[in-house]
């Protein structure tokens, strides 16, 4: 028995020194002071260790761990007041019923398979469109000029997207 | 077209896409489709709450829990052999290799890649724009 | 959620399960943040009981995991789903387990919207007391029928196969469910 124990201690002690080096950095940005304005998700992961966001992020298939580790970069890249903005959005999001927040990501999908320059037209007529009182909203979706530069699937999407991203109102 | 809520009708043909057509010959079946709507619109009173926090956690623990019951049923009967080796094995694996992997950890990096996709869908749409 | 969404979804669940096949568990996982909103609120309108619901939601998923070596995406995924999540409701509601709690017909429902006043919270809470009893009033079948149309959105077809019946059995079924809640809930109009 004692013989057993010796050997493991022995192992134990070889191993140990390989354990503790680093294991390559990381692709995502260093971790920096200026933190705040993260959705606690995000904060989570900009306060993991590189060896902690490493494991984590293994656990993604490939294609989708270079797209979290892209979206993560360009999020880091904004400046602070930037990704305030994008947290209160996010948080105004979140409190949306989870009906109405798998509804909005459906019609994203479908808005991100449009060419770019459609999708920019059509996120430009949604900043009007979310201005617009509700009944103005519905006239302006009844109009000729509107009908005239959206096809019927554009038209369904900037309404969808328009009653779901409205702005809030004071009563 | 005969009244489908006359005795011995089909009242449930109501619910088909053409109900409308025949309904507008007849005050009754209007009535009808015009109660439906209230109703369906008094259904949407209720609305759903949120899920809790911890959902996904608490299934993924169960998760790890019935695949490590399946691996073991197989090797019980070698259990006290097995465990003096994996003491061994386990010091070795622990100290050189990558971490084991629990399932639950799949709701943590699940939710961070859910808020990036989110996140990147209102930069998208031009909705973290200063109103 | 609207379940009759177009056939790239549909497509979409069943890649996504046949990659849980493949020993993908993080497709699991996109399918979870999917529908565990739509199978936890299906299951609380079914048994009125929100710690029952999650419980049988936690069991709905567990057996969809567990299954995924036989998976093979003759159908809809979401029929599969609910197929399973009624079952367990309807179990459930057989062995009055909703009761075992002691909280049936719960409520606590938080608006996003704006701060009603005392009163118009009341009254509010009242009419949304007589929904839940109007439906929890309804026979078992009548109900998953009723919330499957109204909630889900799912089309008569995929009612039918969840419910293991013809599709004018369900119209049927919703007839007779909506004629009982017209009457229920005639004086909310």
């Amino acid at each position: 028995m004692r013989t057993w124990f010796s050997l493991l201690i022995l192992i134990l002690w070889l191993v140990a020194p390989l354990a503790a080096q680093p294991r390559g950095k990381g692709i995502l940005p260093p971790r920096e002071k200026n933190a705040q304005a993260l959705p606690p998700a995000l904060e989570r992961l900009y306060n993991m260790s590189p060896e902690e966001r490493k494991r984590a992020l293994d656990r993604l298939p490939p294609r989708r761990r270079r797209v979290v580790e892209r979206q993560f970069q360009e999020y880091m890249k904004l400046s602070p007041e930037e990704r305030q903005a994008v947290r209160e959005r996010y948080e105004f999001f979140q409190a949306m019923p989870p009906e109405r927040r798998e509804r909005a990501r459906e019609v994203y999908r479908h808005f991100s398979a449009l060419p770019p320059e459609r999708r920019q037209v059509i996120r430009e007529e949604l900043a009007t469109l979310r201005h617009l009182r509700p009944v103005e909203r519905r006239e302006y979706l009844r109009s000729e000029s509107f009908a005239g530069k959206f096809d019927e699937q554009e038209r369904r999407m900037l309404f969808e997207l328009a009653e779901i991203f409205a702005r809030p109102r004071r009563p | 077209m005969e009244c489908p809520l006359e005795m011995g009708g089909r009242p449930e043909i109501l619910l088909e896409p053409g109900a409308e057509r025949h309904a507008a010959e007849c005050a009754r079946c209007r009535d009808w489709l015009r109660n439906l709507e209230t109703t369906r619109q008094a259904l949407d009173l209720w609305q759903p709450e949120p899920v809790r926090p911890g959902f996904d956690r608490a299934l993924w623990q169960r998760i790890e829990a019935e695949e490590a019951r399946r691996w073991w049923r197989p090797w019980r009967p070698l259990a006290p052999a097995l465990a003096a080796a994996a003491v061994l094995v386990g010091a070795v694996i622990l100290s050189s290799g990558p971490e084991p992997r629990p399932l639950a950890e799949f709701a943590e990096i699940e939710q961070i890649e859910q808020t990036l996709s989110d996140v990147q869908m209102l930069r998208d749409l031009g909705l973290t724009q200063p109103l | 959620m609207d379940m009759g969404v177009a056939s790239y979804a549909i497509e979409y669940d069943a890649e996504l399960m046949l990659r849980v096949k493949d020993g993908d568990p993080a497709s699991f996982g996109v399918l979870l943040s999917k529908y565990r909103g739509p199978v936890i609120h299906y299951l609380h309108r079914m048994v009125q009981n929100r710690d029952v619901a999650e419980e049988l939601a936690q069991e709905v998923f567990l057996r969809v995991y567990k299954a995924r070596a036989t998976y093979e995406p003759a159908a809809k995924f979401t029929t599969w789903l609910f197929r399973i999540a009624t079952h367990l409701a309807l179990n459930a509601l057989r062995d009055g387990k909703p009761e075992r709690g002691g909280q049936s017909l719960d409520g606590g429902v938080e608006h996003a919207d704006g701060r009603p006043s005392a009163e118009q919270q009341l009254i509010r809470e009242s009419r949304l007391d007589m929904v839940r009893r109007a439906v929890a009033a309804l026979p078992e079948k009548q109900r998953a029928a009723v919330l499957m149309h109204k909630y889900q959105e799912m089309e008569y077809s995929q009612i039918a196969k969840v419910l293991g019946c013809s599709e004018s059995a369900v119209k049927s079924l919703l007839f007779r469910a909506y004629e009982t809640l017209r009457a229920r809930l005639a004086h909310l109009a």
